[in-house]
């Protein structure tokens, strides 16, 4: 038995099979994604001051993922050129390329950028009196003698690019963030918070906040404000810091000069900038999650098209082979097309 | 005319040189009739099983807090005494069994037996296919479909239990019920929506590309545009419903609050999340679903009654073209119709009427679709076989579901509706002896092509009047006991409000009315009985069909081997008629012509007449 149209156009559709099955599956792709933008502008329109983080992003890491995918939406295209021209080794190399482009940005994603937001942590407190403390320790640090001007740039920039609702959320709620380096334990004596087992930063990320922090062996955290987002001229530098999480005693960052100390009863509410975090942080995981993992399908299919069953396909009925390139490729601008939705709404906007 | 050949042995399959194994035959098999009846098989064993569920909770609602004869000592035994001591039912297995009778009756039963069941097995055949467009991908559809099932049915035997929180799953409601049922709810619902998808995909391209040569778009039989349709709902539709549950996932597994406001309180307790979230937006994502999927029910339903109507008439159907019309635009209208689901919950008024208003305008094309098959039966000489008798109850039994549903259409009667047993009354009418109806009447009718055997018409008429008494005897009395306030989703059926003063009091007659729904509802479960007998024993000692198109049926499905073979068609295919040329006028020899007879028969005297 033989499917009609598997390589060849119908007549009267001009369309062969899989082309039509591609574009349906990416109507309903449009639809999937279109409901999660959907819940996106539901929620951000319904969301109180405060509480939506704007202009956390690095937004150059964004620009650079977003040029990458857009390099490998070219390099598919020569892909299936290569194909048509008759060539199937410049078709292994442009594919080979499209795959290295889409892992970079993978890469860039699950190595660098979640991590880097699940070891910063912002705090709230339970009084104004607290939260003036922790400010104030913060400004000292930064060298600065006030920190309300300071707080007020940064919260506006995080929060707030109307500059309207500053005075409407009071100054406990306002979120200080950085980076844990240590803390006390109840007999009073100082630990490093470092990295576990020899894996580099993000690793406390994962294990000290579900090991000790949860245990509650916790009286006072030590905190370095961060210098990405507490626009301050001498915080530490968040590589410091960084380095400071893995190797405690190679740098200086949980020196007094740069860290404050915050007493567990003054804190409201600690978290890193997981899921959990924020409505924000929820759509932002589970949009670039989503689209991640769609980035992750599509290199298993494009390594699979790599395969000797494949180059035998190709020798039997390119038209068909060819065919499948093209859906991959359409598959593939899809997911490049949603980056270009995605990076303006969670980076830029 | 072509005289009708039996081919009853499978002697002139392309492929009896590639002996397949039992596995890859029956199990893993790409044939789009294997998949066909695995999914209808998997469908109706869930109905079933869906059914016998709420026939505990009728008990549990007629004679609250006493053990569940025959079954009780079972539940307590497989769920533990928490959820079921002494064989009463608790109010959280009551939920248990309330949720997943929806789920399963409508995911895992009428849309793999309705869609995929039916649609796999007739839309190829119908429009002169091979097979699907994607063989594998339909196997794969089948598979996954199998896994979200078997996730569903784990979810009873966790601790805690399944869902609890309705087939809708309301967040907060549903993030926060002591049960990892949800999770395992979600999950499967991801899978059964994945599989819908491909099912969808496979449907849609197989029916642009693989019709026969000549089968133009207005040849196609009705009950391929319903499929057609169907499947777009799906491929829309589902997706939104997707996205939700990956939400509400998150909000069980990653402690977000995609669902779930700032400030909630859990019994007495400030919950630790950071807020923000929307329970408004679960129920527009899951409505967008919601209400198309309506229409996935009972689409395929309304297509099966068309080709068994024609059939059992011998006419053509009245106004095709018109009904193909109003077939598209109900499919379109019917994503702009989802928020009548939601008018108490305070969207505001304007949102409120601009549903409304489209509410009312999509019973227009709903009617169309009624009223061209009551005009097809003008003048028949109708044939009253079982498959016709459940065909031509479906009409009535439909335009009571369907006239119901004005008054929860508008937003001011709904106020007194809403969420009471008449809207269970409601859209049981369109879906069981609906959308039910129908799928019989297309198993009776379909039955002698895939065994080559009849099923008894005796006992095909008992299953018939009996179903159709005890269906009306069941949720008839609803709408009366919801237009006097009685309330759904308690497990008492109402009795702690007894005799009670004020708006919330139920009258002592309106309670007794749950005893009386009982008695039915396991009347009806006896009328299954023969029909269970019947499916089975026909397989082996049915009537032997003596010809490959037994009810002298014009569509293509007729013109194969019977079963076919894998492949279906045996020599050149080429269309040349409309799908329903029953009785034409310029065919005096035989009341039917089928679709791929001869463009312009010439007199031939010296061909065999057919017995009719």
């Amino acid at each position: 038995m033989e499917i009609p149209y598997t390589s060849k156009d119908r007549p009267d559709t001009g369309l062969y099979n899989g082309k039509v099955g591609i574009w349906l599956f990416l109507a309903s792709e449009v639809m999937l994604f279109g409901a999660l933008f959907s819940a996106y502008v539901l929620l951000r329109v319904g969301s109180d001051p405060g509480t939506w983080s704007l202009g956390l992003m690095n937004k150059w890491v964004g620009a650079f993922n977003t040029l990458i995918l857009i390099a490998s939406s070219v390099t598919i295209v020569l892909a299936w050129v290569s194909l048509k021209l008759k060539d199937f080794a410049k078709y292994r190399f442009w594919q080979w390329t499209t795959i290295v482009f889409a892992a970079m940005f993978l890469v860039v994603k699950w190595s660098y950028e979640w991590p880097a937001k699940f070891t910063h942590y912002d705090v709230t407190f339970k009084s104004n009196e607290a939260a003036e403390r922790a400010f104030s320790g913060a400004a000292r640090v930064a060298g600065i003698t006030n920190f309300t001007d300071t707080l007020k740039s940064s919260w506006q920039n995080r929060f707030d690019p109307r500059k309207q609702d500053f005075d409407k959320v009071e100054l406990k709620d306002k979120p200080l963030d950085g980076h844990i380096v240590g803390y006390i334990d109840e007999a009073g004596h100082e630990h490093s918070v470092g990295a576990v087992l020899n894996i580099p930063f993000w690793s406390h990320a994962f294990i000290w906040r579900t090991t000790t922090l949860a245990k509650k062996k916790v009286k006072s955290l030590i905190l370095a404000p961060s210098h990405d987002i507490w626009h301050a001229p001498h915080a530490a530098a968040p590589g410091v810091v960084r380095v400071a999480e893995a190797h405690p005693s190679a740098h200086g960052a949980s020196h007094p000069a740069h860290t404050v100390t915050i007493p567990r009863e003054d804190i409201q509410r600690l978290s890193s900038f997981e899921p959990k975090h924020s409505t924000f942080f929820a759509t932002y995981y589970t949009l670039t999650g989503l689209h991640a993992l769609h980035v992750l399908g599509g290199i298993i299919v494009m390594l699979y098209h790599l395969l000797p069953c494949n180059h035998r396909l190709w020798l039997r009925d390119p038209d068909r082979f060819a065919g499948r390139i093209e859906a991959t490729g359409l598959f593939w601008h899809f997911v490049d097309l949603v980056w270009i939705f995605l990076f303006p709404i969670l980076y830029l906007l | 005319m072509e005289p009708t050949k039996t081919h009853v042995s499978h002697d002139a399959t392309h492929d009896a040189h590639h002996e397949a194994s039992f596995l890859t035959k029956y199990i893993f098999s790409s044939d789009h009739k294997v998949i066909g009846i695995q999914y209808a098989m998997c469908g109706l064993l869930f109905l079933l099983f869906g059914f016998g569920l709420i026939m505990a909770m009728r008990w549990q609602i007629a004679k609250p807090g006493e053990s569940i004869p025959i079954i009780g000592s079972l539940l307590q035994s497989l769920l533990g005494s928490e959820v079921a001591k002494g064989g009463v039912m608790s109010p959280a297995l009551y939920n248990t069994f309330g949720a997943m009778h929806g789920t399963i009756m409508v995911f895992m039963g009428i849309v793999p037996l309705a869609f995929a069941g039916f649609g796999n097995y007739v839309v190829p055949l119908q429009i002169g296919a091979p097979d699907m467009a994607f063989p594998r991908l339909n196997m794969a559809s089948f598979w996954v479909f199998f896994l979200g099932a078997v996730v569903m049915f784990a979810s009873f035997f966790i601790p805690g239990g399944a869902a609890q929180a309705g087939w809708t799953s309301y967040s907060p409601l549903a993030s926060v019920v002591p049960t990892d049922g949800q999770v395992y709810w979600l999950v499967g619902m991801v899978m059964l929506i994945t599989s819908s998808l491909l099912g969808a995909v496979n449907f849609i391209a197989t029916i642009i590309q693989l019709r026969a040569p000549g089968m133009t778009w207005m040849k196609l039989p009705f009950f391929v545009w319903a499929q057609f349709v169907t499947a777009f709902l799906l491929l829309l539709a589902f997706p939104p419903l997707e996205a939700a549950g990956v939400m509400q996932l998150m909000d069980k597994l990653a402690g977000t609050s995609f669902f779930l406001p700032t400030g909630l309180f859990v019994a007495g307790q400030p919950t630790d999340i950071s807020g923000g979230g929307s329970p408004l937006l679960w129920q527009h994502l899951f409505w967008f679903l919601g209400h198309p999927e309506v229409y996935v029910l009972i689409l395929p339903a309304i297509g099966i009654v068309t080709e068994v109507t024609a059939n059992a008439t011998r006419r053509p159907i009245w106004g095709y073209k018109v009904m193909v019309g109003a077939l598209f635009v109900l499919g379109f209208l019917s994503f702009i119709v989802w928020a009548h689901h939601m008018y108490l919950t305070g969207m505001g008024t304007k949102v409120a009427t601009f549903f409304q208003t489209t509410t009312m305008i999509i019973s227009i094309p709903s009617v169309v679709l009624l009223t061209c098959l009551f005009m097809s039966l003008w003048r028949g000489s109708i044939r009253f076989t079982a498959a016709s008798l459940f065909a031509l109850s479906f009409l009535p039994m439909f335009g009571i579901g369907g006239l119901t549903g004005l008054p929860l259409g508008f937003n001011f009667t709904d106020i007194h509706l809403h969420d009471t047993y008449y809207v269970i009354a409601h859209f049981h009418y369109v879906i069981a002896p609906g959308t039910i109806f129908g799928l019989f009447a297309g198993i009776y009718y379909w039955y002698p092509k895939m065994t080559g055997r009849k099923m008894s018409e005796f006992w095909g008429r008992v299953h018939f009047w009996c179903s159709l008494v005890f269906m009306n005897l069941v949720f008839f009395p609803m709408f009366k006991q919801g237009m006097d306030g009685l309330s759904r989703r308690m497990s008492d059926g109402g009795a702690t409000y007894a005799g009670q003063d004020g708006v919330l009091g139920l009258a002592p007659s309106t309670l007794a009315t749950n005893l009386d729904i009982a008695y039915a509802a396991w009347g009806l479960a006896l009328a299954q009985v023969p029909f269970i007998i019947n499916f089975f024993w026909s397989i082996r000692h049915g009537e032997k069909v003596t010809s490959d198109n037994p009810w002298n049926s014009t569509t293509l499905e007729w013109q194969t081997p019977t079963p076919p073979p894998h492949g279906n068609f045996v020599g050149e295919l080429h269309v040349n008629h409309g799908p329903y040329e029953y009785s034409h006028p310029d065919h005096p020899q035989t009341d039917y012509l089928p679709q791929n007879a001869p463009a312009h028969p010439a007199p031939d005297v010296t061909r065999q007449p057919h017995k009719v």
